[in-house]
């Protein structure tokens, strides 16, 4: 082993989720591990996460699909400074903004997990990986692709 | 906008410029009744004569304003939505009001008190969790730096942005503070402190946060016609803009932004509007106070407000282009957020007014027009144009 620092990943206890009708398909989804995105029944784009209305043709329409998750890395910060003390035992961990594969530069806010820092860049491949929290929450994260 | 200078700001006010927490136990309503109290003497008018109130940043309540003022009627109070994007917006609504003749003196104030044991660097911890927050929130941001400190990177790999330029801000900016009485930093910040200071958030290190602090501002803004007859020389409002593009949208909190606006500050179509309407440009402006939370944000809104093209930001500040002393376009002249206070976007409005009434401490010579910005945020964000 060398002295490569890998990416932890955020405490739980930061995170409490609330959802509301436009955002409860992802969550659900989610919990069986699977990545759903919203798309438009009618004009079969993709629309904003959370949205009521597909920002496209304003039809309330809208499907889940499901996505692999690959995708790459568009974005990111390594958190060094714990600024509360909970985050104490969890930096450093990545932020990262990432660009989903083939749909149209959709982009998820999630974390990179379990790589080592030095390897993360932006433009690296990336892959799903949940964690399951104790409240039944799940939520995807990404490691870097093999 | 099309009321250009049919309305001036002409009285200034704060209180003294506290660190975080350390302005207990006067009350955040105390506060604010003092910076008013202050900017109407040095207007020359009497509390009495406002009749309206512009915020922003949630603002405050303008009844017990009333109570503890004695201002007998109110005819405008309105508030820009949003955080401090929107700060300067908040003068273009009052510019708005009185050169519409809805009200006669408005006063835009604005209070931040930060709570004991808490701080504004951790915000994102403490706000309640909301559906549109989750998608965040759930990635471990808990500070404002955290999230700008990805358009940074993002900026730095799309246009071969340096940290050096990152570290001139820093350096320029505490320059001016030293000249200030009041500044946090009165000593100046060299290349080996920067890149000694711990790395906070990739690339964000320690000198590219702003401060935090404890601090209530107010301006006050009435018509030109009056103006004339006042204590001090007017700062016209030259233009207002507030607002903002859908593909910028929610920024930070949302991410979604195509490559040309996520590494940028959101502040484009607002400067094109800015200018258009009153018909200068880049080259016509004397001083830029440009919000600076977070030191990569000025190089963005260099470029957005095209004082350099996009993507030249880096090198157009490593080229000393935004010095007060030899610069091209000198920002923050008066140490900024990041040197100075941090106190959403007031402190600037108030350097701006100094720079047009020629009484700035790093005064700028001869400046005729100063660019104000609210902070590349969540839209709405904003800019004003003060000039003589």
């Amino acid at each position: 082993m060398s002295n490569e620092v890998f990416a932890k990943a955020p405490p739980d206890e930061l995170f409490q989720l609330e959802v509301d009708t436009w955002t409860q398909p992802y969550w659900d989804a989610a919990k069986d591990h699977q990545l759903k995105l919203p798309k438009c029944g009618d004009c079969q784009q993709y629309c904003e996460l959370g949205a009521s209305h597909c920002r496209h043709c304003r039809s309330q329409n809208i499907s889940w699909v499901e996505h692999s998750g690959s995708g790459k890395v568009y974005s990111f910060t390594i958190i060094r400074f714990p600024v509360i003390p909970s985050l104490q035992d969890s930096v450093p961990y990545v932020p990262a903004v990432i660009e989903l594969d083939g749909v149209d530069g959709l982009k998820l806010i999630s974390n990179v997990v379990d790589a080592p820092l030095s390897e993360i860049e932006i433009g690296s491949a990336v892959s799903l990986r949940w964690h399951d929290r104790e409240d039944g929450v799940s939520l995807p994260r990404f490691t870097l692709a093999k | 906008m099309k009321i250009a200078k049919q309305a001036a700001v002409v009285g200034i006010g704060a209180t003294p410029y506290y660190r975080r927490g350390e302005s207990h136990p006067q009350t955040f309503n105390e506060l604010i009744c003092k910076a008013i109290i202050n900017a109407t003497e040095d207007a020359g008018l009497s509390v009495k004569d406002i009749d309206g109130f512009s915020y922003y940043s949630f603002g405050t309540d303008t009844g017990l304003l009333m109570e503890s003022l004695g201002i007998p009627e109110v005819r405008y109070s309105s508030m820009v939505s949003g955080g401090g994007g929107g700060s300067v917006g908040a003068v273009q609504n009052a510019a708005m009001a009185v050169a519409t003749g809805a009200a006669n003196v408005v006063v835009v104030p604005f209070c931040m008190q930060q709570p004991t044991g808490k701080r504004y660097g951790s915000i994102m911890s403490q706000i309640d969790p909301t559906p549109d927050k989750a998608f965040f929130m759930a990635g471990g941001l808990v500070g404002p730096g955290h999230f700008f400190a990805m358009l940074a990177k993002r900026h730095m790999h799309q246009y071969g942005t340096r940290r050096e330029a990152f570290c001139e801000v820093a350096m320029s900016t505490r320059e001016n503070a030293i000249t200030r009485p009041g500044a946090r930093f009165q000593k100046a910040l060299t290349k080996e402190e920067y890149f000694a200071g711990p790395m906070i958030a990739d690339p964000l290190c320690r000198y590219d946060f702003c401060l935090e602090n404890d601090i209530a501002g107010a301006l006050i803004i009435t018509s030109a016609e009056r103006a004339k007859d006042l204590k001090q020389r007017p700062a016209y409002v030259l233009n207002g803009e507030q607002g903002g593009r859908r593909e910028w949208g929610r920024s930070i909190a949302w991410m979604n932004m195509p490559d040309e606006y996520f590494a940028s500050a959101g502040h484009a179509s607002i400067a094109k509007h800015l200018y258009a309407d009153v018909g200068i440009t880049a080259a016509d402006v004397d001083v830029a106070l440009l919000y600076d939370h977070f030191s990569p944000m000025v190089v963005m809104q260099l470029e957005d407000y095209g004082f350099c093209a996009r993507g030249e930001g880096g090198a157009f500040v490593e080229d000393g282009n935004i010095r007060f002393k030899g610069g091209s376009i000198p920002v923050n002249t008066h140490g900024g957020n990041l040197s100075e206070a941090y106190a959403v976007g007031i402190t600037h409005m108030i350097e701006g007014v100094q720079q047009i009434r020629g009484t700035a401490t790093n005064q700028v010579k001869d400046a005729e027009i100063a660019l104000v910005t609210g902070g590349p945020a969540s839209l709405p964000v904003s800019g004003l144009l003060l000039s003589r």
